[in-house]
Parts: structure tokens; sequence; C-alpha cells
């Protein structure tokens, strides 16, 4: 698949962060901070209840990128946390390629990337650099 | 007054690694299934990583950081990867990271302290960056 500047990469709409997921995430990941995974924990730390890791929400950016440029199309993925997903959460993930460069004769895609909340709140947002082709 | 004491400033330079890993497909897939990312590639035997993958490479044992106790909150700010290739199942990969900076800013709701740790994965059979990256965390002070 090939992108132009101005290009939105297509929509991902997560479903819903379950807590189950959280300690698959938990286990796959091996971040077993407990505020990921138990209400009390979490509590006891001054939130609601368990939060989502920020690393899955970077997950999620991951598979907007590789379903838009295709599995290992990723040359670098950066992002910053910006506000906290809770369990239960829908994450809509979106993209825009904001410029294509010539790269050792390739075409890299620079895109503006971000996940964000069912408020409209943005959680992660960055860049991603993908190989077209 | 800073925040940041000789024994925390101490720790910038402090090197850990190489550690080995080695990349498994069944690993990827829990990691996919995690997401909730069905792309096939990340599945069978010759399955490719995500590109959040190295997330899960994981030193064994005490490695440099600020002590647990440093600060009320401990926050992720940034994070980031950067791959010369894709990483696969049945690579061997040697991670090593090292703290680059610890600075402090004053916020809102009291004073943050960041660490900027460099990651560096090099292919353990064939040689070679394969890739890196950098991690970013916090400590804040509350107010």
């Amino acid at each position: 698949m090939s992108y132009q500047a101005g290009d939105k990469l297509p929509e991902i709409v997560k479903d819903p962060i379950v807590k189950v997921q959280l300690v698959m995430y938990a286990g796959a990941s091996g971040d077993f901070n407990t505020i990921h995974t138990d209400d009390e924990a979490a509590r006891a730390r001054g939130l609601k209840g368990v939060i989502a890791h920020g690393m899955l929400s970077m997950g999620f950016l991951g598979q907007l990128a590789e379903s838009a440029f295709g599995a290992g199309s990723t040359h670098k993925l950066e992002v910053n946390f910006r506000g906290m997903v809770d369990a239960g959460e829908v994450i809509t993930l979106r993209g825009e390629v904001k410029e294509v460069r010539e790269d050792s004769g390739r075409q890299l895609a620079i895109c503006e990337i971000e996940a964000v909340n069912s408020a409209g709140d943005i959680v992660t947002s960055g860049t991603v650099e993908a190989w077209m082709g | 007054m800073s925040r940041i004491t000789s024994e925390i400033e101490s720790l910038v330079g402090q090197k850990h690694g190489p550690f080995r890993v080695t990349v498994e497909a069944g690993a990827i897939r829990k990691f996919a299934d995690a997401i909730g990312d069905p792309n096939p590639a990340y599945r069978g035997p010759e399955a490719i990583a995500p590109p959040t993958f190295p997330s899960t490479f994981r030193p064994e044992g005490t490695y440099p950081d600020v002590p647990p106790d440093f600060g009320d909150v401990g926050l992720h700010a940034s994070q980031c990867y950067e791959f010369d290739r894709p990483l696969r199942a049945g690579d061997k990969i040697d991670a090593s990271f090292t703290i680059v900076n610890i600075y402090e800013k004053s916020g809102r709701s009291g004073d943050l302290v960041f660490v900027e740790r460099e990651y560096e994965f090099t292919d353990a059979k064939a040689g070679g960056r394969v890739g890196g990256g950098k991690w970013v965390s916090l400590r804040r002070f509350n107010k």
C-alpha cells in the first residue's frame, strides 16, 4: 500500500479494554505493576481502579502503523504518554502521513499518530516512520 | 532545592547488559493476542515481532535505577523503538541499556525527575545492530 503526504491511515477502533486484557498484557510483556491488574492496589495509589499499561496504548499504535504499512515496516515508533487509560475504555487510533522521504533508495512515510479515548482526549501520541515497499 | 542528589546523579552513564534474549514465536503470538492485533504475520513459526515487542526484553535481577521510594509516583513519559530490520522468531538478541540523562522540572502537581535510558539491540548470531530505542520515565514528588 502506498501513501502520500496528507493521507490518513485507516482508523482503528479497538474493542473495550477489558480487565482480562490487562492481565494478558501483563503476562505477555512482563510488566506486573499491580496498578494494572489489581483494583485494590490501584485504589491504594489514589486511582479509581486499574489503569491500562501505557505500553498497551503504544502497542495499539504499532497495530495502526503495521496494519497500514505491513508487518515489519516500522523503522521508528516514538510516543509520549499524555493521559491515563481506565479499564473499559474504547480507544480509537488515528494517523496521518506528514511526509514521504526517500531514504537508502526506499520510501519512508513519516506519520503523526494518536490514541484517543471515548471522551476525545489524546492519551498517547507521537510519530511513526514506516517503510513503504 | 534539587531533588537530584549525588547518588542519583551517579547513575548517569551506568550501563546494564548486554543480556541475551531469544525471540520466541509463542511469545510473539501471546503479545499480539494481548494487544488484540489479529495480523497473521505475528503468528506461526516464522512470525515477525510487532514493533513494541522489545518491551518484553527484561533483564534478570537488579539493574541501575533510581530507588523504588524515590518520589511519590512513578510514571512513563515517553518511549521510542527504532529498527534496522524487523525482529523475527528465532532471533537471538543481545540487549543493553544505559542511563543517559537525569533531569528535573517543576510541574503544577510537584517536582518531576526524569530518567532517560537508551537501548541497543544487537544480533547475537550475525552481529551488528538491529535496533535501539529510548525509554523516559519520571518520578513525581507530590506537592
